[in-house]
């Protein structure tokens, strides 16, 4: 089988949120439940649907393949499969194949007794998915501002909606978002770091354990926030970057189609400057 | 720390927190001026599909009043006889018929010193053959400009210019560029080598250097280098790309487009990957040089102090100064249909009168360029 | 009921200071009088301090406290000396690397660009002493010394904007000015002079090892909240002797995506995806410019860059447009890939 040495007591029935016992089973090490079934549904439709998108493309080079959303002027109707509809079929397997992930999340937490932190994590990043993918494009007025389906297709995509507010550095939400994400893996780096060298001692030292975690941050950056404190911080960093990500392309376009150095005006016309001395130009 | 029953029943500093985050909040949302989606936005597209070659117009950007159409006004019948045989001292206009003279001098007392009236640039005293107020000598060479670019810009194409295309019934047109002045070191130059922004601007376009307009606008420092080795055969100074970013910047927000409108922004150089408005660029960066060259900067000498810069300079025009925040001023509105005085005599370099436009695809056409865009339109008295 | 004791400590023990463990050999005795902090505690442990400085770190805050005077204070004296606008610009405030005329060479006067590279200096002694600092304190209290190795995969990322990329093109010039906007204006001209980087292969990698690492931190910060119930955030003594926190947190991904990770091996995962976040990033800033003129046209070379149909088809160049890209375009050792084909003479 396909189980780990002590996994059998914690396969019990329960915890599941439809369905109850129909889908309460596993399969190898994964677990099934109804939402085990409605993403391989999905995901197989999905992942079916771009490789059919891609044998009727011009070309099977994995880095040129590109399912596009259709022209703008089709708005936010359904188009023809061959000019974007596929995408159309294919973004609602993408949503309905990860909402069901994060829900069959729930459902495994629940039956191990643990808490919502995962599928409530991963609900940020489905919120940064539909964010780019589905209010965007309501917002602007057409399924054509979606992303394309391709690996470099895509980064066209990022490229261009970057430059469609000019210089997407002076976004004030990708500001935030990009330090929550440098954060992040600054803080995962540290984290990684000091449990493998507690853990995994120099020849002749014994294992380390939390009270040499915190006297080496209490040496170092004079804090140690402690073993649960960085599981929190850094979980609220991850979530906080994905979720700023998304805001941050949610105002680009709906909320402001200048150029993202432009809004600032507000700011030089802050009444408390007041050129009090400033050298302008002479 | 008190015990827990001594200890007030709020925490104030959790308090005032909250109330910052709430501040913060409220005023972002409320300060900065936003652009709403409901108002909808309009969006258009300038290349193949997916790879999001947009640009966006909203209300705030189409409800502008500097871009109303004005209500059209019927032209004054010939008289037969020319301005020259009517008038005194007529330089530019003699050949034209007077009907045609008097339509035109009204017209331009509109677009140009509505308040004012023709004294503007006639003086009070009657004498209106006069050449001593400053503003009618500058208004005869901004007329031989006009005439200029009508004929031979091959930027303005079919649509033509007139003077309320800069002035928009304003004296002076509302977005302009003066020259900057090097910024002087403190501590003779020991620290503090100050940047070139303009801290008393109250807004981004005058806080950007005035760099990016002086070597693109005026001089002709070539844009093609942007990109390194490769492609354009030298490395381009970063400062230099720093300044060639801010200019097409100021051109975009100029015309409220953004790169995409010329560009694909995987490959800038790549004419192949860009679209024909890129060529009507091309074209618009030599017009605006060869009016701030060939006409402005001649014109220093006329003006009073206080219409020139902090350097003495002149003001200069960039694409703002037509544009006014729409990739074709007025929307296209051909201003200068039945003017036949703002049409100058064609120069010896070959004139293509017709844009790239008529090249694209043919249903690209029909949804992106039609002659006159309705929604950008907006007649005066709506 | 829900209980959000995972979120933030609902109970908070304030007793008597952790002291710390004792310290070896011939270090100097531990500063700052430790004291706990009530809002803290809520997200983590209340007890700040106390800290150890000995000689690395000392040194290094100087060496940093002088990097950040002479950025400051350039800063301030480029509005000469006026504090509103001091802080009005903050935002905007540079201190430029010099111009491409100095090349490579140390000796540039001040005002021209010897000021940053004087900041540079200091700042990258100081990030050098810090890195000392940590791998000796990890010695010192009998641990190894992994955080000081991935903080060496940033420092090398940063020596690779400042230094050595810059070196090997023979300018200072290439490097980022200091300033918060402007060293973002520095990242957007590097993109465009060099052709767009996202066709840069290692920045495509850096920025998978980016998002892995956030997803990483979700997924592991997630678990470890999620079985805290059963004391799950003792990691090194789940490590060594496996409880339920461990069992059921390994099973939860083990259903869901049928792998999973041991508690000590997620904190490899997680190690080695924020380690080569830097270092991929490093390796692509190293080969921009030195190797690779124009990612963009490197992708198209190599199969990457995806053909779009042209949506311009009858798009020509009008002759004095064509003239221009021809002469740039024929002159030796160019790439004719930029244009389309040169059109007929057109009237």
């Amino acid at each position: 089988m396909s189980m780990l040495s002590f996994e059998r007591k914690y396969r019990v029935a329960g915890g599941t949120l439809i369905g109850g016992e129909m889908f309460d089973f596993w399969i190898g090490p994964f677990f099934v439940g109804f939402f085990g079934v409605t993403t391989a549904i999905f995901a197989t439709l999905g992942t079916a649907l771009i490789v059919y998108g891609a044998a009727i493309g011009p070309t099977w080079n994995i880095w040129q393949i590109d399912i596009a959303p259709p022209a703008i002027e089709y708005g936010l109707g359904l188009a023809p499969l061959r000019e974007g509809g596929l995408w159309q079929i294919i973004t609602v397997c993408a949503a309905g194949a990860f909402i069901s992930w994060a829900l069959r999340q729930v459902e495994i937490s629940r039956k191990l007794g643990m808490g919502f932190h995962i599928p409530i994590a991963f609900s940020f990043a489905i919120f940064a998915y539909l964010s780019l993918e589905v209010f965007r494009p309501i917002m602007l007025g057409a399924w054509g501002h979606g992303f394309p389906y391709g690996i470099f297709a895509h980064l066209d995509w990022v490229s261009n909606v970057g430059y469609q507010g000019l210089h997407f550095h002076y976004n004030p939400a990708h500001m935030l978002a990009v330090t929550c994400f440098f954060g992040t893996t600054l803080m995962l780096a540290m984290h990684g770091g000091v449990i493998l060298s507690a853990v995994n001692p120099p020849k002749g030292e014994p294992v380390k354990h939390g009270q040499h975690e915190n006297q080496y941050f209490r040496d170092t950056i004079a804090y140690s926030i402690g073993p649960l404190g960085i599981h929190r911080l850094g979980w609220f960093a991850a979530i906080n970057a994905g979720f700023w990500s998304a805001i941050c392309i949610l105002i680009s376009g709906p909320f402001w189609v200048g150029g993202w150095p432009y809004f600032y005006d507000w700011y030089l016309q802050l009444p408390f400057w007041n050129d009090m001395g400033l050298g302008g130009l002479s | 720390m008190k015990p827990i029953s001594q200890r007030p029943r709020s925490s104030l500093l959790g308090i005032f927190l909250l109330a910052a985050a709430a501040g913060t909040l409220l005023f972002f949302l409320l300060v900065p001026t936003w652009d709403h989606p409901w108002d909808p936005i309009e969006s258009r597209d300038w290349g193949w599909r997916g790879i999001a070659m947009n640009t966006f117009t909203s209300a705030r950007t189409r409800n502008d009043p500097i871009n109303i159409v004005p209500a059209a006004t019927t032209p004054f019948p010939d008289t037969g006889m020319s301005a020259s045989e009517v008038y005194e001292n007529v330089k530019v206009l003699g050949d034209l018929d007077s009907g045609q003279f008097d339509y035109l001098m009204q017209s331009m007392t509109e677009w140009v010193a509505p308040d004012q009236g023709c004294g503007y640039c006639h003086g009070d005293g009657g004498n209106f053959a006069s050449d001593d107020p400053y503003t009618k000598k500058v208004a005869r060479r901004m007329l031989e400009m006009v005439r200029d670019i009508n004929a031979n810009a091959r930027h303005v194409g079919q649509t033509g210019v007139t003077c309320y295309t800069c002035h928009r019934g304003n004296n002076v047109p509302q977005k302009t560029w003066y020259e900057g002045a090097e910024p002087k070191p403190p501590m003779g130059g020991i620290v503090g080598k100050p940047p070139p922004w303009n801290r008393t601007a109250k807004n981004m376009r005058d806080f950007f250097p005035r760099a990016p307009f002086e070597n693109y606008l005026l001089d002709d420092k070539p844009i093609s280098g942007a990109q390194a080795r490769t492609v354009s055969g030298e490395t381009t100074d970063l400062a230099d790309l720093e300044n060639i970013y801010i200019l097409m910047m100021q051109m975009s927000e100029g015309m409220g487009v953004n790169c995409n409108f010329c560009h694909n922004t995987r490959a800038f150089a790549d004419w192949s990957q860009s679209t024909p408005k890129r060529i009507n660029a091309w074209y618009g960066i030599r017009m605006v040089r060869g009016i701030n060259n060939d006409y402005l900067t001649g014109l220093q000498g006329l003006f009073p102090p206080h219409r020139l810069g902090p350097l003495g300079d002149v003001a200069k025009v960039d694409c703002a100064t037509c544009h006014n925040g729409m990739s074709r001023p007025l929307g296209g509105a051909p201003m200068a249909a039945g003017y036949e005085g703002l049409m100058g005599p064609k120069g010896d370099r070959p004139i293509r009168r017709a844009t790239a436009f008529e090249t694209r695809k043919a249903h690209q056409a029909a949804i992106t360029e039609p002659g006159v865009d309705e929604r950008d339109v907006v007649q005066a008295g709506e | 009921m829900a209980s959000f004791h995972s979120l933030y400590s609902q109970i908070q023990i304030h007793g008597p200071y952790d002291e710390g463990l004792p310290l070896r050999g011939h270090e100097s005795p531990r500063l700052i009088k430790p004291f706990l902090n009530r809002w803290i505690g809520k997200i983590g442990d209340p007890q700040i301090g106390p800290t150890y400085l000995g000689f690395c770190g000392i040194a290094s805050l100087i060496c940093g406290f002088i990097a950040i005077e002479i950025i400051g204070l350039n800063f301030w004296a480029s509005v000469h000396w006026n504090p509103v606008a001091f802080i009005e610009g903050m935002a905007w405030h540079r201190l430029d690397p010099p111009e491409a005329k100095w090349g490579f060479t140390p000796f540039v006067p001040l005002a021209e660009g010897g000021w940053w590279i004087w900041a540079g200096f200091f700042l990258t002694a100081s990030i050098l002493l810090w890195w000392c600092r940590m791998y000796l304190r990890a010695k010192a209290l009998g641990m190894s010394t992994h955080v000081a190795w991935a903080f060496a995969s940033a420092i090398f990322l940063y020596l690779s904007i400042g230094f050595i990329r810059p070196m090997l093109m023979g300018s200072w010039h290439e490097a980022p000015p200091f300033g918060i906007i402007p060293h973002l204006n520095w990242t957007a001209s590097l993109s465009v002079l060099y052709g767009n980087f996202y066709y840069n292969p290692f920045h495509c990698f850096s920025i998978a090892f980016l998002y892995g690492s956030v997803l990483l931190f979700a997924m592991h910060g997630g678990t470890i909240l999620a079985v805290s119930r059963f004391g799950g955030e003792r990691e090194t003594e789940e490590i060594v002797d496996r409880g339920t926190a461990a069992e059921r947190g390994a099973l939860f991904w083990r259903w869901t995506m049928g792998f999973n990770a041991t508690f000590e091996s997620v904190h490899r995962w997680a190690y080695w995806f924020a380690i080569l976040t830097t270092f991929s990033g490093a390796i692509g800033i190293l080969l921009t410019g030195t190797v690779v003129d124009n990612w963009y046209l490197w992708g198209v070379k190599w199969g990457l860059a995806p053909e779009y149909p042209a949506t311009y088809p009858d798009m020509t160049l009008p002759p004095d447009i064509a003239e221009q890209v021809r002469a740039i375009t024929e002159a030796p050792g160019r790439s004719t890939a930029m244009v389309p084909a040169a059109p007929e003479a057109t009237q």
